[in-house]
């Protein structure tokens, strides 16, 4: 055996050489030379860069696939045996354009970014440098131990052919940093799977910006120079900087932040093959971006991956004052954890972002992260606003816009007007008004009715059988209000990390550290079942992660991950919960996933959105959407809601709005029952018998025609047929009317 | 099933062939990267509903790639010119970035402005040829203007042409480099006739710099940066003819719109420091883009109704720009906005919300009131907080004669004068209604006062009152505070109370401030509306208190330093309390002008003008008289000391400055330490 494995070395090894020889011939060494090389570059060989039926070899096999590895450069290449397609995760054709890193970058199995002193921008990987490399081949797929002599640092990386695709998978224990020079800053594992040049494939990306969108893998001619890179489940306040934003008058904040990735994975698909896959980040997914580059960015090759960050530099300022000193720091240790990610490979009919849905639904049903909830039936969600405070000559003063009476008035007229499907997050309910946070105990504020009252309500609220849920924020806590001295969290350069609201009243929050956010929702949740009430909405840690420091000690997001996990784990155990825009991991912890968001982020390279979360989630749990409230184009949105199957949410106060302006809350411009009363009756109705057709479904596929017309497949056979265009369109024989929609059963 | 995945394949393929080379991408999406913020009437900024999404962008005009584009047209008919400055061509395609054609490579050199009328004569102001371009719609030359031969065009003057608008009549104004006179005008007669200069900016020369010059020597004074007037930055021509120009850091002049004599008539009461471009939309209504790509909506009055879109920060993100050229709105209402740095046309689309508001505006602006309501109400139904309906709704309401509902939406829209004249109608009403149980209520307040006064005379029925009064007056603290009233109307006497015969105390003076300030706050906070200053819902009394409390300190101090070094005959305690005492008549006139307030209109608001003057001056020369006769001064020391008081105060002033910057730098100095410690400590 062990002559065998030599031999084969011995062949990968001249192979190797005969491989790496051309290259360093042609190719400039350096990065750093610009202009000038890439020239020498561009005059150097293009066309067939590996043939991989010579380079690589076949390593697994199973029903479906094929496994072939290149033991140089461990670049892999998945052969679908139905069909022949394949896809590679390094590109066989050469442009004859890409230095050296570039090159090593798109073939390497691995491709690390290495920190040294103040920078983090050099690259590591298989095929640039040197490495000791012991691949060890399993039954189905193989092991391989690399070392990087020159950094002093080495690491597994083990491949696993299963029956949907493989596993790559990179044990934390196998992570070895031996030197002090060098440290790893990012780790990259096949960046480039599915690699095309230029519009060579028909296809495209999928990036799970908001709700889901396309990057067609057409020629983009150079338009973008930066693709999507976001962290998975938002950014960490940790290590943010307060930066210079752009403000409008020097004052007021003007951009809206893009989305942020609620679920880690990403896609891409070959049409024209009809081969695709989908990732998804298993491991290590609290400290990690997905990126997506078209081709013209640096390179003119369409890739998309995932980068696990182990290790970042931070900047430790030595003043309050901006202008004083700061420098650069590293992390003292690594993030610990495997990093793993799935790719499950879709073929034939499956080949597109609707068998990507299908196949992430199928992976979160297996692996026990979603369960199919029981109570799915339609309801309308009804919102409301208690109190808000507004400045008083000392201190604030209460802004009451609904109070206990109101609600049971609201839902009586709503109930005559036949809409008795209700579901209600109410805000703003507790002591001191929306923004006394955090809740520590069941205490309605005395101006909405007190606490008998609100209890009498929820209970009343049950036998009519509507959901009725506390809104409550566990990350936040109000500096103006209650005090923040203690349990509060700290950036990782030890200076507290202060979010600004941009409104008039409580100009800041602070956060509340994992550990004291869920020691409070339990001591509230212990008050709150004393009274027999079961139904909370947690916000604020369901979507925020962070790296933080606190007493001396520091905390990283997988820490912070654990921590959320477990207390809502915990809270789940005893009573009904919702979550605001939960993050994936969080998701065996909901019973209704709450503010869906239903476009991407209007990325200049983004060409189209996909509902691709709700595909996941319809029929599985219930989802409720953003606001209609503050939506411009209510009839597009109305259509979006029919798409997705999302059900509509609505926030409202008795009182006008315009209460509301020298409060926390001025951003809610409209909001007051009397104005929505039509438009929830009317969504209610519609919405209700598009939900009851496809009851119990999930949605299998889903289709953009080129005329603006969106259909909508689902597992009982149903079809929705809508129609964004500004006129009337015919698809398979059936017509629907402009900016209009048509549910047709089998 | 397999039907369907071809039915996907052809789709995603004919997706593809749309967004494939050789057209340009044009895709709706609905998430705005961007805010929309409104003014509300005190002129603090609100959000409010998207009002334009991004809807698509045009990056190459049919193969053709854009190179540094400055300026472009769109007709009315969609059909759209660009110059493409860095290609040295005029591009024609039509709003969705099909290629028509393009003409003018043999004669453009650094061609910076454009304009096309709607008969397609296209005007190009060429930097570097100096000369204007004048092009048929076939694109061929037909006339040329270069540098006026006129005297009156100055003689040292460059013709340096930047941008460029034409009238129906073919005369063009073009703006020039480093021209400060202002717009050139030049008329087709003759091959072109110089007509003078037109809108010319005024040159900004505040009070110090006037002094400032006046005192300086002629050669120093021409040393001094030249005051000069900015040359506009941009230009626009309405169907009426009217000039619109925008020019940077010229504050509310920024955006002025023209008429034929050169006169300014519109105000922006929200503007942008460099503006870029100007365009006029279809509701009577103005665009102004910024060069770093905030987009501005005003109404024929300059009243911003948004600002939305603004700069790309390296996001990415659809609907944002970096270098923001030229602004241009088609017929529907969609905006075209030119980046030379994207080489791109970015393009908006009006929301629901923004649709209903302009088909108000229109109404209302033609006077339309009762069609313009339904509009308004479906404005105020999505945004009720949304201040121009507010204000046009209060105005329709007021025609219909529904006064207070026009009183509650003037006062939600700070619409002072729409809420004056609907409390006219409604206390005329009220008085109408109520006059005669007013004059019979006042008829009988007097036969009671006469006969109480009557029978007291006869049989002292008021007595044990009296006795009462009396006890309380002899109570030396309430002497001392009724004192004021006294000191307000002898004030020679009065100081000589304080000063010799101890008349007033300190804790007195005190309880005055206090009253004073108390006086003060609930004026400030609870005035009538059409009187009120700060915000409603807006309290900031710590800092109200802190602020005369300091004031006052600071005023006393500065004038016991004085005094004391010029012979000054007052005590500390006596100065101070003259002080308090002189403001007597704040406190006799402030209470009547404060329920004053609540009654009036603004066409009575000469009666509480008048009573604050008449308050300062008395006031004033109380304050006066203490000086004097607490020091024992002439009148002519009066004033010497006056001056100097307010020349150390001044100074003390400028020393709490430097005071301030220093113990700043010494915390800071403070805070680094500590933060290095605690940071060391950490680790």
């Amino acid at each position: 055996m062990a002559t065998k494995i030599k031999k084969i070395l011995c062949v990968l090894f001249v192979m190797l050489l005969g491989f790496v020889a051309p290259f360093t011939h042609n190719i400039p060494v350096t990065q750093a030379a610009g202009e000038e090389e890439k020239k020498e570059a561009e005059t150097g060989d293009t066309g067939v860069w590996n043939d991989w039926n010579e380079t690589h070899r076949l390593t697994a096999e199973n029903d479906k696939f094929r496994l072939y590895v290149n033991e140089a450069s461990l670049a892999l290449v998945i052969e679908d045996k139905k069909t022949g397609a394949c896809m590679e995760s390094s590109p066989s054709y050469n442009d004859g354009k890409n230095n050296k890193t570039w090159s090593a970058y798109l073939n390497s199995a691995l491709v690390l970014t290495i920190i040294r002193g103040n920078d983090d921008t050099k690259q590591a990987d298989l095929v640039k440098d040197q490495v000791n490399k012991k691949v060890t081949y399993t039954k189905d797929g193989f092991s391989a131990d690399i070392y990087w002599p020159k950094y002093k640092f080495g690491m597994t990386l083990k491949v696993q052919l299963t029956e949907k695709g493989i596993t790559a998978y990179v044990p934390d224990e196998s992570i070895t940093e031996d030197g002090d020079e060098y440290k790893i800053g990012t780790v990259c594992i096949y960046p480039c799977m599915g690699v095309s040049y230029l519009d060579d494939n028909e296809g495209y990306i999928f990036i799970p910006d908001g709700n889901g969108a396309l990057i067609y893998l057409n020629d983009k001619e150079g338009r973008f120079n930066t693709g999507f890179t976001s962290m998975i489940y938002g950014e960490d306040v940790g290590f943010t900087e307060s930066s210079a934003s752009n403000l409008l008058w020097n004052r007021y904040q003007m951009i809206t932040g893009a989305n942020q990735i609620i679920a880690p994975v990403w896609g891409i698909a070959h049409t024209d093959d009809k081969m695709a896959y989908l990732a998804v980040v298993e491991e290590g997914a609290e400290r990690a971006s997905i990126e997506a580059c078209p081709n013209g960015v640096t390179l003119d090759y369409n890739r998309a991956y995932a980068k696990f960050i182990l290790r970042k530099l931070y900047t430790q300022p030595t003043s309050n004052n901006t202008s004083s000193g700061s420098f650069h720091m590293m992390e003292a240790d690594r993030s610990h954890s495997d990093l793993k990610i799935q790719f499950f490979f879709l073929t034939g009919e499956e080949a597109n972002y609707a068998g990507m849905a299908n196949a992430y639904r199928e992976y979160l049903l297996d692996a026990g992260i979603l369960e199919i909830q029981g109570n799915m039936e339609y309801r309308t969600r009804v919102d409301f606003l208690g109190t808000e405070r507004e400045d008083f000559i000392i201190g604030t003063k209460a802004v009451v816009m609904t109070t206990v009476d109101d609600i049971y008035e609201i839902y009586k007229d709503l109930q005559t007007a036949g809409v008795t499907d209700l579901f209600t997050v109410y805000k703003g309910w507790q002591k001191g008004g929306l923004w006394n946070v955090p809740i520590t105990k069941y205490k309605a504020d005395s101006k909405i009715g007190g606490t008998k009252k609100l209890t009498q309500l929820i209970q009343d609220a049950k036998v009519d059988g509507i959901e009725f849920y506390l809104y409550n924020d566990a990350l936040r806590i109000n500096p103006d209000e209650q005090n923040a001295t203690f349990n509060v969290v700290k950036k990782v350069n030890k200076k507290r990390y202060e979010e600004y609201t941009y409104k008039d009243v409580y100009e800041k929050m602070i956060y509340l550290t994992p550990a004291r956010s869920g020691s409070l929702l339990n001591k509230f949740a212990d008050s709150y079942l004393k009274k027999g009430i079961d139904g909370v909405c947690v916000a604020g840690i369901t979507d925020t992660m962070f790296s933080y420091s606190y007493g001396g000690n520091f905390y990283s997001r997988y820490d912070c991950a654990d921590s959320y996990a477990k207390t809502l784990a915990e809270l789940d155990g005893k009573m009904s919960l919702v979550l605001e825009q939960p993050s994936a991991y969080l998701w065996s912890d909901m019973d209704a996933f709450l503010d869906m968001p239903m476009y991407a982020s209007d990325f200049i390279y983004e060409d189209e959105n996909v509902p691709f979360l709700s595909m996941v989630l319809k029929g599985i749990v219930p989802v409720y959407s953003e606001y209609v409230n503050f939506e411009a184009n209510k009839d597009e949105f109305f259509l979006k809601l029919v798409e997705t199957g999302t059900y509509p949410s609505f926030y409202l106060t008795k009182e006008s709005s315009a209460d509301l302006i020298y409060t926390n809350s001025s951003d809610v411009y409209s909001s007051q029952y009397d104005v929505y009363k039509n438009e929830i009756i009317e969504y209610t109705e519609k919405l209700k018998e598009v939900n009851q057709a496809v009851a119990g479904a999930v949605i299998t596929g889903h289709e953009i025609m080129n005329n603006d017309v969106r259909v909508v497949t689902y597992s009982n056979g149903v079809e929705i047929f809508l129609n964004y265009s500004t006129g009337e369109q015919t698809v398979d024989g059936v017509r629907v009317e402009s900016m209009s929609y048509k549910v047709v059963s089998e | 099933m397999k039907t369907k995945m071809k039915k996907l394949f052809v789709s995603v393929v004919a997706l593809l062939l749309i967004v494939g080379p050789g057209s340009s991408t044009l895709a709706a999406f609905a998430e705005a990267p961007y805010k929309t913020y409104t003014v509300d009437g005190y002129g603090d900024v609100a959000e409010t509903q998207t009002a334009y999404l991004p809807y698509g962008t045009i990056n190459k005009i049919g193969d053709e790639l854009l190179k540094a584009p400055t300026d472009f047209t769109i007709l009315s008919d969609g059909t759209m010119y660009i110059l493409d400055s860095g290609n040295k061509r005029v591009l024609i395609s039509d709003t969705e970035g099909n290629y028509y054609g393009e003409f003018g490579q043999e004669y453009l050199n650094g061609p910076r402005g454009m304009h096309v009328t709607e008969d397609r004569i296209c005007y190009v102001a060429d930097r570097d040829a100096r000369t204007v371009w004048v092009f048929d719609e076939k694109g061929e030359l037909i006339r040329s203007y270069g540098r006026p031969d006129e005297p009156l065009y100055g003689d040292t003057l460059d013709f340096l042409p930047l941008k460029v608008v034409a009238n129906e009549s073919g005369t063009v104004y073009v703006i020039c480099e480093q021209n400060t006179n202002g717009i050139v005008q030049i008329s087709p007669a003759e091959g072109g006739t110089f007509l003078g200069y037109f809108g010319t900016n005024a040159t900004n020369a505040n009070l110090w710099t006037i002094v400032w010059r006046s005192l300086l020597s002629d050669t120093a004074r021409a040393k001094m940066v030249s005051n000069l007037p900015a040359t506009p930055d941009n230009v626009a021509i309405d169907e009426k003819g009217l000039i619109y120009t925008v020019t940077r850091g010229e504050g509310e002049a920024s955006l002025k719109r023209l008429n034929i004599a050169g006169g300014n008539m519109i105000e922006p009461d929200a503007y942008d420091e460099v503006p870029a471009a100007v365009a006029v939309g279809n509701h009577d209504n103005v665009y102004v883009l910024s060069q770093q790509g905030y987009i501005y909506e005003y109404n024929n009055d300059g009243e911003l109704l948004f600002v939305f879109s603004g700069s790309d920060d390296g996001q990415q993100r659809m609907g944002l720009s970096i270098k923001a050229e030229a602004i241009q709105v088609a017929k529907d209402d969609k905006i075209y906005v030119l980046d030379s740095d994207k080489r791109q046309v970015l393009i908006f689309e009006p929301t629901e919300f923004t649709n209903h508001l302009h088909r108000a505006l229109y109404l209302f602006s033609k006077g339309l009131y009762n069609e313009s309501k339904e509009p308004l109400q479906e404005v105020l139904r999505m945004n009720n907080l949304f201040d121009y309906a507010n204000m046009a709704m209060g105005k329709v309401l007021y025609k219909e004669g529904k006064y207070d509902e026009a009183l509650r939406y003037a006062k939600l829209a700070k619409d002072f004068d729409g809420y004056s004249d609907a409390f006219w109608e409604i206390r005329n009403e009220w008085l109408k209604q109520n006059l005669a149980l007013v004059f019979a209520g006042c008829i009988l307040l007097y036969a009671v006062i006469k006969a109480v006064s009557v029978l007291d005379k006869k049989k002292n029925i008021l007595d044990p009152v009296r006795k009462v009064v009396d006890g309380l007056r002899q109570k030396r603290f309430i002497k001392e505070m009724g004192y004021i009233f006294y000191f307000m109307r002898h004030p020679i006497d009065g100081c000589h109370g304080i000063r010799k015969e101890q008349r007033v105390s300190v804790l007195s003076a005190n309880l005055l401030l206090g009253l004073g300030m108390a006086c003060f706050i609930i004026n400030k906070y609870f005035v009538g509306f059409l009187q009120k200053s700060v915000r409603e819902g807006r309290y900031e009394i710590a800092s109200d208190i802190g602020f005369i409390l300091v004031i006052l300190l600071v005023v006393v101090g500065c004038n016991y330093l004085m005094c004391t070094i010029n012979d000054g005959e007052g005590k500390l305690k006596h100065i101070y309390c003259s002080f308090i005492y002189s403001f007597g008549p704040y406190f006799v006139i402030q209470p009547i002008l404060f329920a004053f307030s609540h009654v009036i209109t603004f066409n009575e608001v000469f009666f509480i003008q008048f009573g604050n003057l008449c308050m300062l001056v008395w006031i004033g020369v109380l304050l006066f008289i203490s000086v004097r006769e607490i020091n024992n001064y002439t009148v002519k020391e009066t004033v010497k000391i006056i001056g100097l008081t307010l020349f150390t105060i001044l100074i003390v002033c400028l020393l709490g400055f430097i005071i301030y910057v220093l113990w700043s730098q010494v915390f800071d100095f403070i805070r680094s330490i500590f933060g290095e410690v605690v940071y060391k400590i950490g680790n």
